[in-house]
């Protein structure tokens, strides 16, 4: 892009269909394309950046996004959003002369795949696995572990968890740092209890908060802090 | 008849499971939640101070044992110690004492302890808190057998 940042897209086209008696000032016909793309922010030229903030979770990764396809244009631009760190862009798809506009979430984290694989790693326990009574992680647990770590990386938390697994098969999430100290549990019900602190003294606990609302904002803000 | 539980005396506690452990740091899933909402739960120690290293490698073997599709080696197993002060004085956020150590000596090891939640809350959040205090408290994980060389050091 011409403000430096280096997008990689992977369209995935999943319908496409003719508009009866429509055509171009070519005399082409018309045509509606349902897709999807995977669209991967590469590099971001620091300039462009701001400060995270929190902003409301939505079904979508930070990595992905959805698009839709409009009239034809050849504009191009890129915004970003005083309030949500969310980017707008429009391009032109030089071979159909359509628009194509998608929103797209802030960068995804370094670590977020990394974490995730060590959600997967840990859901290959069986029970048992740390000696009698233990129990394995079922698939509620494993996905919304994923889930809560998707809302970390969109909250874009500036300390990456520890991912353990818990003798009870929760999945715990902590961290441990010379400014705080959290303990994160992910139920299998959706929901997760938490304690945090750091070393001016501020605490916050919950109890059944509901992942995929916004995260708890006493844990983000001292997280954070 | 061992010397009281003082305050200068420190804890040791087994961490087998490499789970546990990340880069080197412990991570507070290391500690099981149902041994932290009090009553007859522990988490069980050994004072350092008459510790059994003989005792400690067959714990930590039967332990690893135990554990079903893991294949555990003792070399992986590793010790942190908390002192005993420390953990009688750590209070919750609402100021108030968190543990007490009781002895909990059996004929096969006389230096078996157990740190105890004595706050009588057992909210899912609360049982958070104890964890973190644990790992705030525990000093660094080092290889059991390193520690079993001078146990009371």
């Amino acid at each position: 892009m011409s403000d430096g940042t280096v997008l990689r897209i992977k369209p995935i086209i999943t319908d496409v269909a003719r508009f009866e008696g429509k055509h171009d000032k070519d005399n082409n016909p018309v045509y509606s394309i349902k897709h999807q793309i995977v669209a991967t922010i590469v590099s971001t030229p620091n300039s462009l950046k701001k400060k995270a903030k929190i902003m409301p979770i939505s079904n979508t990764c930070c990595a992905l996004a959805t698009i839709t396809i409009t009239t034809a244009c050849s504009s191009f631009s890129s915004f970003a959003n005083d309030d949500k760190y969310i980017t707008d862009h429009t391009f032109q798809n030089s071979s159909s002369a359509h628009i194509i506009s998608f929103t797209s979430a802030a960068p995804s984290l370094q670590w977020h795949h990394e974490l995730e694989r060590q959600i997967e790693n840990l859901s290959r326990r069986q029970n048992g696995w740390k000696g009698p009574k233990s129990k394995a992680p079922n698939e509620d647990a494993k996905q919304y572990a994923k889930k809560l770590l998707q809302q970390l990386v969109i909250a874009q938390i500036t300390k990456h968890p520890m991912i353990g697994l818990d003798f009870e098969g929760t999945f715990s999430f902590s961290w441990f740092d010379n400014q705080v100290s959290a303990d994160l549990t992910v139920y299998d019900n959706g929901t997760y209890s938490f304690f945090i602190s750091n070393k001016r003294g501020e605490m916050a606990s919950a109890d059944e908060d509901r992942i995929g609302d916004q995260l708890n904002l006493d844990f983000l803000k001292i997280l954070n802090s | 008849m061992s010397n009281p539980l003082g305050n200068g005396i420190n804890l040791h506690h087994l961490v087998w499971c490499p789970d546990d452990f990340s880069d080197g740091q412990l991570k507070s899933s290391a500690f099981r939640k149902q041994d932290l909402k009090g009553n007859e739960s522990y988490i069980s120690v050994s004072r350092t101070d008459i510790i059994r290293p003989d005792v400690e490698r067959q714990t930590a073997n039967r332990q690893a044992e135990k554990a079903n599709g893991e294949t555990i080696k003792r070399e992986d197993a590793y010790s942190i110690q908390w002192n005993c002060g420390r953990v009688r004085n750590r209070k919750d956020d609402a100021d108030c004492i968190m543990f007490t150590i009781t002895e909990e000596a059996t004929e096969e090891n006389p230096a078996h302890c157990g740190i105890r939640n004595i706050s009588g809350i057992t909210r899912d959040s609360y049982i958070n808190q104890p964890r973190v205090a644990l790992v705030e408290m525990s000093t660094q994980p080092i290889p059991l057998e390193d520690f079993l060389e001078n146990p009371k050091c």
